[in-house]
């Protein structure tokens, strides 16, 4: 070996060496809670760690040792500490943590994740725990909200559900550019055709705007509009029909051809984005918010978003994105589905083979307490909040002050300084009941903010979604295996029909291929759930 | 006079050859460097033009917010170290096992090489899956550690055949002459063949280097501790979930928490490093290393 | 069996060789004895990396019964009830699955036709390229692709492609009609492999600039001296001389044919293009790994394996043919 070739190894080295003290004193950091004072409130006698399983958030990234954790701490004896997967993996890690039951005491999973791994005995069956005495707390969620029957799996409860505290819901709903349709006189559209029309009049009078742009993709478009234009799509196609009041595999009914038309006739008119098919979330938002875009019908609380940063623009200083009532229907209903208001679709599991269940099963229990939610959603007495008169908690402004300023919002940066609400181990969550208070205590609300909510309070055609009902094993395995065929045929139709390229006549065939892969069987395998847990 | 008009259309043959060449490889590094360009004038672009799509050669409303963002960010950094020493450590510990594993198996007189051969090469094709790998890293306490990210892909079989096939044309009479010379074969391994080998060296570090680099999956698979995340596995994540937010259920919708500035500084922060190695490293492909050495 | 195989080895680096294949015929255990002594030094570096591979790739192995078992996590792997070929029986009946097959198969061939010899071309014309600056700049501008992510690449592919991209104002610039070029099944494969070349050409060359290196100069002088022409030296000069690098990285592309990734074409493919893009492995992704079939994904995995080892020794089989190049 000549010179040369030596240097560089020692040189690499001494760098590998430099760099890995350099890591050992960075990973010194995750220092433990420190001296503590064991309280009455303590649920355990010795302090005891529980391990969670979180998936991160990009708008909230979640750390250890953060100030309500502590409190928990505190007040407890739990010592919490989060194992964190990035969101974009966040499925990847999960599944295979699973597969090798090499996973915390606690794991947040999908709601699919239930009825898939339940069979298999690696999730602790809760049900024994179910009852005034064990847990208190969540009883009287488990009587309050009856539907939560619907979580059951074989009978058995595995999962326990995050409960929404005063939760505002909204939903996908129709927002355009209002101070166009004010600025040209055009009245706000009743009926999905007069919601073309006013788009391509606002075509002819911005001929280098898309009117109609959207997201992620033609699933995602079904998934918005197919509901309010009479049919439905859910996640995958089966949705629960409120006005049937039964479940309904929506591309293969008579009634999803009106979805199709109508979104053909927003493509052929050159209403709907061209590259509807392939735009990602970055792009509609880029559209939107450079007034390079009209209309979108999807999450309506984004508008809000988009008239800001739109107002930032010479020139745009006025545009207003409102979201308008939700227009009729070629059936002549005005329908839509809100968000989950109650019971969302955050799950925690608990770890059969956990050491420490007694002290898991306990904790949970107090984050569903009045208290526990307080510290978990509001941080620490006297630090982040007070209590008011009426013993609700209020956060202290002098505590929000500091994140006047902060990105990507002010409610975010204050979740993430706490560690808390719904993205975090929280079982008992606001979202908008303290995205609301922080924003009105920093002045940050708005009127185009009054008027969303008000027009999205108001207005009757949300219902709120249909929990969809406890499935056995089997009927699990056979639904997805089905889903599965039908996704697969689907998705190579659906574009041909939006663009024209097939006419709509031809989709009784699609519907006739739907049937021999099991859409109605499908259908069935959810309708006789649906009556079997109504009778529960 | 024929002679003279041979060499006369030789040369402008020359010439023309030249042109074309040049004329080919220019449009082709332009082709490729252009969107490197665009990442770059994008980072350095304001939020507004990036919407309105209007940048197409030069950056427009010039700021270099994006970068100080990153630059305060301390998760970035720590992650830097981390990468760094995943990569120095991982592709040192790789160009030496490879090295060892190809220098037998170039030697045509090596009993067993066949069989060793398929041994190896059949890892390229066959493989139990994720699951069963991170069982056997984890009975091997391997999970959260540095091991996981450096053992598993010790060696690539695809560059240890390439490695061996580049031993194979330094002629065997080198080797031949130090036996005389009462040299053992790993010896001469040390003192003859990774000497005359530094281009090929020089390649598989830069090979490796890359690859550790850019890998994410290992990382987010067998690291549980945040704090040991190498950097792409939070690019990564700045870069997808942006696409992710606002999804059913999320009252809050979408809040440019990634612009698009951002993350394209980041993108071009985590490229530099490995493009000053490059090079460092692309000194050694100069010719006649092994020719030199045959000659003396 | 050894006579043969050193005979076969032999052909290549023959420059010492020829006492080795005389003495031949002669080997027998006594002198196995003394080969493997002879090459203890030898036995000695490769332990290392045997061990290796014995515990990084073929412990994991026994893994592939998963295929044969409904794979339960509690159980584990080895106490999970066996299936028999339920799973193979599953794919193997479904028609979808080899139209799948066909579009990966077809996918890889044109990827290769044209990825292939993209590098060797780079290589070549750098090679000729006087201008050490210049060959330089153009060689480092060219692997920089190499360096963007997957996620980079085809959020950069979908914004220069779509309607009021790059790739249609130029086309509508010179009066062409604009086409949503990613919801036409028609281009995505032409879309594909240009993005695999653009983004591997560069960085793929330098393994043949590292062998061009290795050319005696002296030999191109002589041709040059005897009138050769720079083109007819790269032909009976250059080429030649990279030949067993080209034959070994053939053969190991056209081994991973049935291998391609999922995640490029998961990010690009959509409803409209799926007759043409849909491949196994985003079969696999989307039927085995969202639903944690880990038996399904198994049982497809060691198909895609058995084709992938048939297709390696036929290409290996005919390298030795043609190039007296072979990988083993």
């Amino acid at each position: 070996m000549n010179n040369m070739t030596k240097k560089a190894i020692v040189t690499l080295l001494a760098i590998a060496m430099l760099v890995s003290f350099a890591f050992a004193g960075g990973s010194k950091e995750s220092s433990d809670y420190g001296d503590y004072v064991k309280l009455d409130t303590w649920l355990v006698d010795e302090p005891t760690t529980v391990t969670v399983l979180l998936s991160d958030s990009a708008m909230q990234p979640i750390k250890n040792y953060a100030p309500a954790q502590q409190e928990i701490f505190k007040e407890t004896g739990i010592k919490l500490e989060y194992q964190v997967v990035p969101f974009a993996s966040y499925d990847e890690k999960k599944n295979v943590l699973l597969a090798t039951n090499n996973w915390p005491d606690v794991a947040y999973v999908r709601p699919a994740d239930v009825p898939m791994y339940a069979p298999v005995g690696i999730f602790e069956p809760l049900l024994q725990y179910v009852n005034e005495e064990t847990m208190p707390n969540f009883y009287r969620f488990w009587v309050k909200y009856p539907d939560m029957k619907n979580f059951l799996v074989d009978g058995e409860l595995y999962a326990f559900p995050v409960v929404a505290r005063d939760e505002s819901a909204n939903g996908f709903g129709p927002v355009i550019r209002q101070d166009l349709l004010e600025k040209h006189g055009i009245a706000t559209p009743q009926t999905f055709e007069e919601l073309l029309d006013v788009l391509d009049q606002l075509h002819q009078l911005y001929p280098d705007t898309i009117p109609y742009t959207g997201r992620k993709g033609t699933s995602q478009l079904l998934k918005t509009t197919s509901y309010m234009l009479g049919s439905g799509y859910g996640q995958n196609g089966l949705y629960y029909d409120h006005d049937l009041g039964k479940y309904v595999f929506g591309p293969a009914t008579q009634e999803f051809k009106a979805v199709l038309s109508w979104l053909n006739e927003a493509y052929e008119r050159g209403i709907l984005d061209p590259d509807f098919a392939t735009t990602t979330a970055e792009q509609m938002e880029s559209k939107l918010s450079s007034g390079r875009a009209l209309f979108f019908l999807d999450n309506s609380g984004f508008g809000v978003n988009y008239t800001k940063s739109l107002q930032k623009i010479p020139g745009y200083e006025d545009a207003v994105f409102q979201i308008i009532p939700i227009p009729e229907n070629s059936f002549g209903q005005r329908r839509a589905e809100s968000y989950a208001k109650d019971l969302t679709d955050r799950f925690y599991v608990v770890n059969a083979s956990s050491k420490n269940k007694e002290a898991v099963i306990k904790l949970i229990d107090w984050l569903y307490s009045d208290h526990g939610s307080d510290v978990s959603n509001y941080g620490v007495e006297g630090y982040s909040f007070e209590y008011n008169e009426e013993g609700q908690p209020e956060f202290l402004l002098s505590y929000l002050e500091q994140f006047r300023d902060a990105s990507p919002s002010s409610y975010y940066a204050v979740y993430e300084d706490l560690g808390v609400t719904k993205l975090n181990f929280c079982l008992y969550a606001c979202n908008t009941r303290t995205w609301f208070e922080i924003e009105k205590a920093l002045g940050n609300w708005d009127e185009v903010s009054d008027e969303y909510w008000n027009i999205v309070n108001n207005d009757k055609a949300y219902v709120p979604p249909k929990i969809a009902p406890a499935l056995t094993t089997e009927e699990s395995e056979r639904s997805t295996d089905i889903l599965m065929e039908l996704t697969t045929v689907l998705e190579q139709e659906y574009n041909k029909y939006i663009m024209g390229i097939e006419p709509i006549d031809n989709w009784d065939s699609v519907i006739a291929h739907c049937e021999e892969l099991g859409a109605r069987e499908l259908e069935d395998i959810y309708n006789t759930a649906l009556a079997r847990s109504g009778s529960i | 006079m024929e002679k003279q008009h041979k060499k006369l259309i030789s040369r402008t043959g020359n010439a023309l050859f030249d042109i074309v060449t040049y004329v080919i490889l220019t449009v082709l590094g332009f082709i490729t460097l252009y969107p490197m360009w665009y990442i770059l004038i994008v980072s350095v672009s304001s939020a507004q033009h990036i919407n309105l799509g209007d940048i197409s050669f030069w950056p427009r409303g010039l700021n270099f917010e994006a970068y100080k963002i990153v630059f305060e960010n301390e998760k970035i950094w720590r992650a830097y170290a981390n990468t760094i020493l995943y990569t120095v450590s991982g592709t040192a510990l790789q160009v030496i096992l490879t090295a060892m594993c190809a220098y037998p198996l170039s030697r045509p007189d090596f009993y067993g090489r066949r069989i060793l051969s398929i041994f190896t090469t059949l890892t390229m094709f066959i493989s139990g899956g994720m699951i069963p790998l991170y069982l056997v890293i984890m009975n091997l306490h391997m999970i959260n550690t540095i091991w996981a990210i450096i053992l598993p892909p010790a060696i690539s079989t695809y560059n240890m055949i390439v490695m061996r096939t580049s031993f194979q044309a330094i002629p065997h009479s080198l080797a031949e002459s130090a036996y005389l010379d009462g040299a053992n074969d790993i010896q001469i391994f040390a003192k003859i063949i990774l000497p005359l080998s530094k281009a090929i060296l020089a390649t598989m570090t830069l090979f490796y280097a890359v690859a550790h680099w850019n890998s994410f999956f290992p990382a987010m698979l067998y690291l549980n501790d945040q704090a040991k995340y190498p950097v792409q596995v939070l690019m990564r994540d700045i870069i997808i979930s942006g696409d992710m937010t606002g999804d059913t259920g999320d009252v809050t919708g979408s809040l440019n928490i990634v612009a698009t500035n951002y993350k394209y500084a980041v993108i071009i922060i985590s490229m530099i490093p490995i493009l000053f190695v490059y090079p460092f490293l692309q000194k050694h492909f100069t010719k006649g290393v092994l020719l030199g050495a045959v000659k003396g | 069996m050894s006579g043969k195989l050193f005979k076969a080895k032999a052909g290549k680096t023959s420059l010492t060789n020829t006492e080795n294949d005389a003495t031949m015929p002669e080997i027998r255990k006594t002198s196995r004895i003394k080969l493997l002594n002879k090459n203890k030094y030898l036995y000695a570096l490769i332990a290392l990396p045997v061990v290796y591979y014995i515990i990084f790739h073929y412990a994991p192995m026994y893994g592939i019964i998963v295929s044969f078992k409904d794979y339960n996590i509690v159980k584990g792997i080895m106490g999970s009830p066996w299936a028999g070929f339920k799973w193979y029986e599953k794919f193997l009946a479904d028609p979808y699955f080899w139209k799948v097959v066909r579009n990966t198969f077809l996918l890889s061939l044109y990827n290769i036709a044209w990825g292939f010899p993209f590098p060797i071309i780079i290589a070549l014309l750098l090679n000729e390229v006087r201008n050490r600056k210049f060959k330089k700049a153009i060689q480092s501008v060219t692997y920089l692709p190499h360096f963007i992510s997957t996620v980079v690449v085809c959020g950069m592919l979908v914004s220069v492609l779509s309607s009021d991209g790059l790739v249609n104002n130029i086309i509508a610039g010179l009066g062409g009609e604009r086409i949503q070029f990613l919801m036409y099944p028609e281009y995505f494969r032409t879309i594909y492999i240009i993005s695999e070349v653009w983004q591997k050409a560069g960085w793929t060359s330098i393994i043949y600039l590292a062998a061009l290196t290795g050319i005696d100069s002296s030999i191109l002088d002589a041709a040059t001296i005897d009138g050769a022409n720079r083109m007819q030296r790269i032909r009976h000069v250059t080429l030649p001389a990279i030949t067993p690098t080209i034959a070994t990285l053939l053969i190991m592309d056209l081994g991973k044919m049935m291998n391609l990734g999922y995640e490029k074409v998961l990010l690009l493919y959509n409803g409209s293009t799926m007759e043409t893009a849909d491949i196994i492995a985003t079969y696999v992704y989307r039927r085995g790994i969202l639903q944690n079939s880990f038996s399904y994904a198994t049982a497809v995995g060691l198909f895609q394996t058995v084709v992938g080892v048939v297709l390696l020794v036929m290409a290996n089989q005919i390298s030795k043919k043609l190039s007296e190049t072979s990988l083993w």
